[in-house]
């Protein structure tokens, strides 16, 4: 769960190895007027060898010697583990090849290092183009791998058999997609668009091969076709769940943080009592819900309020959302220039005009962030309503736990990963637009 | 004609940004107590600050007054009470003869101009959105609102490629200046200013004061400044009103301060080079002489055309119309002279080290005549 900023930082190129100091500087340069990459700070560096080294150890050892597949003889029996060479022989020989042609690679562009700082900017350039674009092309390497893998081991299964992902296969591909980041720096002021062209490859390899149907022989995929149409129902309830509950907390929220950014008085109760929603467990604030609401919809029946249901975890959601919500109204209305305000007022806008003119304007970055924040931590959370009878992608989690299916409970997490991060990217790009759009200049 | 009548105005102690502010009713620089100085500096006193204690003050049309004092003297809460951005306790503000109470404060607002320390632009909106803020207010039509924004840059000397640069694209001095028009886009008789160059360097503050007599000497607005830098109002006002812990202590003409400071304070506060900074903005033509005969200082000849018979022999450069006393001592200590021939409205003249002298001078000649025309 990710703490609620202080100040809507523009996080959204912060990966490990990322000097911050880089990408403020280029912020710094698109304010002063300048469109281009930074002004000579952001040189190009060496590879990362901290980020690196673990990276490549891990890769090898999640290719080599854990289960990349695991073959069930139906979809709830502990099945048997297969490492990559055993599944795709031809594999291991090609991706380790090439993960010592990357090290060589950086190693090479390493050594340049010295030259660079003597006055050669260019020296050992082409080794790190090389070491990147092969680390790009790992986490699709490891995809490939798979389709072919899955294919191979389908042919040998009985009917009701089932392929299961194995922890190699994960660790694997999460090794690959950390070589990105030790090797990005070597772009200079570009790397934050280098590490994007990256993700884009990887995920548009995933599509394709999804859309080729390479993956339709994995348990995975079987569990989504056998409960399409659920799957649609559950996923559309759980975006409601992560949304509603979170515009619901912004139009609480954000009075909330505005009168508090104003005044003592209202800052200390209302902090307190947000911190206070914020700390206690999810499970327990469910659990602390069911009597009130269940003694509410005896009370006013045509609410169709129960104990349980939607009532409970969408209430518990809002609670969530509000502290993110009301800390970054807080924090925006704060760094609201007095001086806009007070020369608004001067000029003779009425106090509605103020507001809508000037201080939502000024204050709206810090707000989109405060709503980013809420809407991904409640795509997490709102699995719990799965719980409770809520639906939601959790049921299928809690559907699968039930039926020891490793895959359905599989298929549910995956699917809020996929369904937080793309919310999570969808608004930073937005709060990006609008930070630009209010606080540096450009006709844009 | 904006009146304020025994206006008083008291801060709660803890709260509000003005309260926050240490009342100083000593003079400025150091050690130049005051002769019946209570000090108040230091801590707010618990009951609240008095902001105001009863202030009687004209501010006359068309004229550029000056609000000065040390800070806490109250020059900006006097300042506030004139667009009712604050009320008083007790008293009354009167525009043009009509009880401030009885406007509504929006509609007062928008045809007051106003400018503040902070500029408080804002940094959403491109420079020429920020200027048409209070004609959209208004109502005008888009057309109007682009031709008045390029008047106005035209009239501040801002480039027209800068109508769509944002705050944070232009310098402190420039982003002043769109300050500047932003208040006057709506062209409103009144101009409230608070401190507007108080942020700049010398250089650039000094280039827009001129800039901004200027515009003055062509709209002509009734002005209100303030400011609690002697050599800015002395440059700009006609009219100084020096302030001093919620009291208005003495108001008059630059000169007319210099010649009678009445309290100790004023002429502390003034400083000892006051008169100095005067020469500046007072213009040299009213301490000549035009006529034939010597003796009648400021008196203008009404046959001005023998003027430059008096000078006959010197081989001196004529000051220029628009001279100002200061450039023509400057001249007369280069070159070692005390008196220059002069060019003046009505013809040439001759004027004289010993006529400055008699003229700033208690109950002097040089007192009446307005200096507008040597800051042109």
């Amino acid at each position: 769960m990710r703490a609620p900023k202080a100040r809507p930082a523009r996080d959204g190129e912060d990966v490990a190895g990322q000097a911050s100091g880089r990408a403020r500087g280029r912020a710094q340069g698109q304010a002063a007027g300048g469109r281009g990459p930074g002004s000579g700070e952001a040189l190009p560096e060496g590879p990362d060898f901290l980020v690196l080294a673990p990276a490549l150890g891990s890769l090898a050892a999640a290719l080599g010697l854990l289960p990349f597949l695991v073959l069930r003889p139906n979809r709830v029996a502990s099945g048997t583990a297969l490492r990559l060479a055993e599944a795709e022989p031809a594999a291991p020989l090609l991706l380790g090849a090439a993960g010592l042609l990357l090290l060589a690679a950086a190693l090479a562009a390493a050594s340049a290092a010295g030259r660079r700082a003597s006055g050669e900017p260019r020296a050992g350039s082409a080794a790190a183009l090389a070491a990147f674009a092969l680390a790009a092309l790992f986490p699709p390497g490891i995809l490939l791998a798979l389709a072919l893998a899955a294919d191979r081991a389908a042919a040998g299964l009985p009917p009701a058999g089932r392929i299961s992902l194995g922890s190699g296969f994960w660790l694997g591909l999460a090794a690959a997609a950390a070589l990105v980041p030790g090797l990005a720096p070597a772009f200079g002021a570009r790397a934050g668009k280098a590490r994007r062209f990256a993700l884009l490859l990887g995920a548009l390899s995933l599509l394709g091969l999804l859309a080729a149907g390479a993956f339709d022989g994995l348990s995975l995929a079987k569990e989504l076709l056998l409960r399409r149409a659920t799957f649609r129902t559950e996923l559309a309830r759980h975006a409601a769940y992560a949304l509603f509950p979170s515009l619901a907390a912004l139009a609480v929220g954000l009075p909330l943080g505005r009168a508090a950014a104003r005044s003592k008085a209202w800052e200390r109760p209302l902090f307190l009592a947000a911190n206070a929603a914020q700390v206690v467990p999810t499970l327990a604030l469910l659990g602390l819900l069911v009597a009130p609401l269940a003694a509410l919809g005896r009370a006013l029946p045509f609410l169709g309020v129960r104990g349980v249901g939607w009532a409970p975890a969408s209430l518990a959601l809002f609670l969530y959302a509000l502290l993110p919500v009301a800390a970054n109204a807080r924090a925006g209305f704060r760094m609201v220039d007095p001086a806009a305000v007070d020369a608004g007022r001067g000029m003779g806008m009425g106090r509605a005009r103020l507001f809508f003119a000037v201080e939502l304007p000024l204050a709206s970055p810090a707000l989109v962030a405060g709503f980013r924040t809420a809407l991904a931590q409640n795509m997490g959370n709102a699995v719990l309503a799965g719980l409770i009878g809520g639906g939601g992608l959790g049921s299928l989690v809690f559907l699968g736990l039930a039926q020891a299916a490793p895959d359905l409970v599989l298929l549910g997490a995956l699917s809020v990963a996929a369904a937080a991060f793309a919310a999570d990217r969808l608004l930073a790009l937005a709060e990006r637009t609008l930070a630009r759009r209010v606080f540096s200049g450009g006709a844009a | 004609m904006i009146e304020v009548r025994e206006a008083t105005k008291r801060y709660p102690a803890p709260a509000g940004r003005a309260a926050a502010r240490p009342v100083r009713g000593g003079a400025r620089g150091a050690g130049a107590g005051p002769a019946g100085g209570a000090k108040a500096g230091g801590a707010p006193a618990p009951e609240g600050i008095l902001a105001l204690d009863g202030v009687t003050a004209a501010f006359a049309e068309g004229e550029l007054s000056v609000l000065l004092g040390p800070s806490g003297s109250g020059k900006s809460t006097l300042l506030r009470l004139l667009n009712r951005m604050i009320e008083p306790d007790s008293g009354l503000v009167l525009i043009d003869g009509r009880d401030s109470r009885e406007l509504d404060p929006v509609a007062l607002r928008r045809r007051t101009g106003y400018v503040i320390q902070g500029i408080g632009l804002f940094p959403h909106l491109s420079v020429a959105e920020n200027i048409a803020v209070v004609p959209r207010l208004l109502g005008w039509d888009s057309g109007r609102i682009r031709r008045r924004v390029g008047e106005l840059l035209e009239t501040l000397r801002l480039p027209p490629s800068y109508a769509a640069r944002r705050p944070r694209e232009l310098s402190g001095g420039e982003a002043q200046r769109v300050g500047v028009a932003r208040a006057l886009a709506a062209d409103p008789p009144v101009l409230l200013m608070d401190e507007p160059f108080g942020a700049l360097d010398a250089l650039t503050r000094e280039a827009l004061q001129a800039e901004f007599l200027r515009i003055q000497a062509e709209l002509g607005k009734t002005i209100v400044f303030v400011t609690h830098d002697v050599g800015e109002a002395v440059r700009l006002a006609d009219r100084i009103f020096l302030m001093r812990a919620g009291r208005l202590v003495r108001e008059g003409r630059p000169l007319e301060l210099l010649a009678d400071p009445g309290e100790a304070f004023v002429a502390d506060f003034l400083g000892r080079r006051f008169g100095i900074e005067l020469l500046g903005r007072e213009a040299a033509a009213p301490f000549a002489d035009f006529g034939q005969g010597v003796g009648a200082v400021g008196g203008r000849g009404a046959d001005g055309v023998g003027g430059g018979a008096a000078l006959a022999g010197t081989a001196a450069p004529t000051l220029p119309r628009g001279a100002s006393l200061g450039e023509a001592l400057a001249r007369m200590l280069a070159e070692g002279r005390t008196e220059l021939p002069i060019e003046g409205a009505e013809g040439s003249g001759v004027l004289r080290l010993d006529a400055i002298v008699r003229g700033f001078a208690p109950g002097g000649a040089g007192g009446k005549p307005r200096g507008r025309d040597a800051r042109n």
